[in-house]
């Protein structure tokens, strides 16, 4: 994070909400804890010499809650990774593997697993048109063929079956 | 005896054989690449152990953990970029020689001091790990509650930036590990009406989430403009005075990473770190550290191996993991129906000392492997990240569906992915979550029980010797860490790119020399007497944020 580093103590980060925007991610944590806690009071949590089945997860909760709501006040924002263009592309690859799970079910793994490795490797990874076909045709009916005949994985069938008799 | 006997057999099966070689020469590919660590690639292999036997599993998951150990050398000595953290040592003296024309003597003394470690510690698992077996045998709920909050308490302020943020992950491990059934009445906790969760959270699904598919997720964002110094290596046997100067520090490292492997968060970068400083600590002339010198590469790579292979001592004996790599392991073995603990010596001594003997094999292999095909391993360093990250994506996503054949498996390594891509954004690492998460029922059975057991009373935990002595422990390191913290200022924690500060620091001999690796501004944070390093943060000089 060497943009971050310069501030030690993020004194000269710059100004305004920008300047406490890092403390969101423990914000989060505590309002989950928050809501684990709540959750645990519906559970039954009894005494120390007898404790039921909520005890532990309030217990616990309560840990996450202390430590994330004082992250809030002490966290440093040395800590965070500045967001940039290319964290776009890290949202790319998240829609990519959502497609890719979505298709599986529908279509099956073969035209998954293509479309899967030929975007991953053409528009994320910026191979060649050849080479980004090439793999993934290889690459969709190989991975079917060890998954499906040697490890005998049974595939949501999908549009294509593929398999040697297994 | 006998049981070592029996090991050797199980070792020597030649299904086992074949999978031991396959997990070093994964580990060894896996160390070599540094888009991949150990940590993800057994994340990302555990479905594919489900079809195996538990030995054989475990035996080929030890493999690719140690291999990996070997392998991240490679790239440490050539580009300057550790292919897994606890390499990140090797970069300061193994460059350098590299930069010199001696690459082949870096790689050849760090394959044999590798193999001498490994070796040694594999010696010392043998002896150790039956009589602790033994000792372990008697403890109740109270000792495994203490060695469980131990081995949390380790991990989270050993190996990490912010011990907070590490808390507040491992209290959200222990949290997501009371999903679903109650151990000890039944009861649904948290499950949301959803049929998939009545069993809780599948360990596989977390690990491969927030470690496999979080770390290619992070790729995306991370350029690769590294440089090899060079694609030949020659004479990769070191010359006579270049194992005399190794000697020394090849057996020192493997005593220091034995040891430091065997406690809770200890293994790894801590250990090559720990016998880079008594190395430098002990030289004639210290300058010459940073620019060169056999010793810097000798000491600490065995010391890295000697660790990664003593860890599986409180696995086995206690079954507790040293560290995440274990954790995962552990995981494996939980998945296959058994439980590591004080009795897997007695109940499943296949297990035991299968693992045990064929790392004895694994070892010789790995020797055999690196001193003749370290060029083919440099070879692989052509493999483009984008391609390897879309394969291994895709072999993720089919294994995780192949657990249960269920797609809502798919969902849950998703969603842990994405999770685990904004933790490593905003600085929480995934190590304390997934050890948690792995010790969670551990942990909350064995405190219900302890609880009932005392009536409630919370003396229960020191009044008794064995989980005393262990809170006395814990105690004596939050003082040692707290009076650390506040001599060193404002932090507890130390990044790797001041390792070798934190080298002299840990032989309190600062020097002042410069770092052999651009060391950034807060070269003094970490403080003088802290031992504490940042193992995520293991980076060099040019952007090792593929990692």
């Amino acid at each position: 994070m060497p943009e971050a580093q310069s501030d030690q103590q993020g004194d000269q980060t710059p100004g305004g909400w920008r300047a406490h925007i890092f403390r969101l991610a423990p914000l989060v944590l505590t309002l989950f804890a928050a809501y684990a806690i709540y959750q645990a009071r519906d559970l039954e949590i009894r005494s120390l010499s007898e404790p039921g089945p909520g005890m532990w997860p309030l217990i616990v909760s309560s840990v996450m809650g202390i430590s994330s709501l004082l992250l809030i006040v002490r966290d440093i924002p040395e800590d965070y990774e500045p967001w940039s263009l290319r964290s776009a592309r890290v949202l790319g690859g998240i829609a990519v593997l959502a497609a890719f799970v979505w298709f599986f079910d529908v279509l099956g793994f073969v035209p998954s697993a293509f479309l899967i490795l030929f975007i991953w490797m053409k528009v994320l990874a910026h191979e060649s048109w050849r080479l980004s076909l090439l793999l993934a045709v290889a690459g969709a009916f190989s991975l079917n063929y060890i998954f499906v005949d040697v490890f005998a994985v049974p595939f949501p069938p999908g549009l294509v079956v593929i398999t040697s008799g297994g | 005896m006998d049981g070592a006997m029996q090991g050797l057999e199980v070792a020597l099966q030649p299904t086992n054989v074949l999978y031991v070689f396959i997990g070093v020469l994964i580990g060894t590919v896996i160390g070599v690449l540094p888009g991949l660590g150990p940590t993800a690639t057994i994340a990302l292999l555990l479905p594919l152990t489900y079809d195996l036997e538990p030995a054989t599993a475990v035996i080929m998951l030890a493999g690719i953990y140690y291999g990996s150990m070997y392998g991240g050398t490679i790239t440490s000595v050539l580009l300057k970029l550790p292919g897994e953290a606890a390499s990140v040592v090797t970069t300061f003296d193994g460059y350098q020689m590299a930069r010199q024309g001696r690459a082949g003597p870096a790689l050849g003394i760090a394959a044999i001091g590798s193999f001498v470690g490994g070796t040694v510690a594999v010696i010392g698992l043998t002896l150790m790990a039956p009589f602790l077996a033994d000792v372990a045998v008697q403890f109740g709920p109270p000792e495994f509650f203490a060695l469980t909050v131990l081995a949390i308490l380790m991990v989270t302020y050993l190996g990490t930036r912010s011990p907070l943020k590490s808390l507040a992950m491992a209290a959200a491990g222990l949290l997501l590990a009371t999903v679903g059934q109650d151990p000890i009445e039944g009861q649904q906790r948290y499950t949301f009406d959803t049929l998939q969760l009545w069993d809780g959270l599948d360990f596989v699904a977390i690990a491969m989430g927030l470690f496999g598919v979080a770390e290619l997720l992070h790729q995306l964002e991370q350029t690769d403009n590294v440089q090899l110094i060079t694609k030949k290596v020659k004479n990769i046997l070191p010359t006579r005075k270049d194992m005399k100067d190794s000697a020394g520090p090849i057996a020192r490292g493997s005593v220091v990473g034995f040891f430091i492997g065997v406690l809770p968060g200890g293994g790894g970068v801590i250990s090559s770190l720990a016998s880079y400083a008594m190395e430098k600590k002990r030289a004639k002339d210290p300058s010459r550290f940073g620019k060169g010198a056999i010793e810097g590469v000798a000491g600490p790579e065995t010391a890295n191996n000697a660790s990664s292979t003593s860890a599986f001592i409180p696995l086995l004996t206690l079954g507790i993991p040293a560290n995440v790599v274990l954790a995962l392991i552990f995981g494996a073995l939980l998945v296959q129906g058994i439980t590591p603990g004080p009795q897997l010596i007695n109940e499943h001594p296949d297990i035991f000392w299968g693992v045990i003997m064929s790392m004895y094999i694994g070892n010789v292999m790995l020797l055999a492997l690196n001193m003749p095909l370290v060029g083919i391993f440099i070879q692989m360093l052509r493999v483009r990240q984008g391609i390897l990250a879309s394969f291994a994506l895709l072999v993720t996503m089919a294994g995780v569906y192949s657990i249960n054949n269920d797609i809502f498996d798919m969902w849950i390594v998703l969603g842990f992915g994405v999770i685990g891509w904004m933790m490593k954004k905003t600085g929480f690492e995934p190590g304390p979550l997934v050890l948690a998460f792995v010790l969670g029922p551990i942990l909350e059975s064995s405190f219900r029980r302890s609880m009932l057991l005392s009536d409630g009373s919370f003396s229960i935990f020191v009044s008794r010797p064995y989980s005393g002595a262990v809170f006395g422990l814990m105690l004596v390191l939050l003082v040692a860490s707290f009076i650390g913290k506040r001599r060193a200022g404002d932090s507890l924690v130390m990044r790797v790119d001041d390792a070798n500060a934190a080298a002299d620091a840990l032989v309190g001999d600062r020097t002042g020399e410069s770092l052999p690796i651009d060391a950034s501004s807060d070269a003094t944070k970490g403080g003088a007497d802290s031992g504490v390093v940042d193992v995520d943060d293991a980076r060099g000089p040019t952007d090792l944020r593929r990692r």
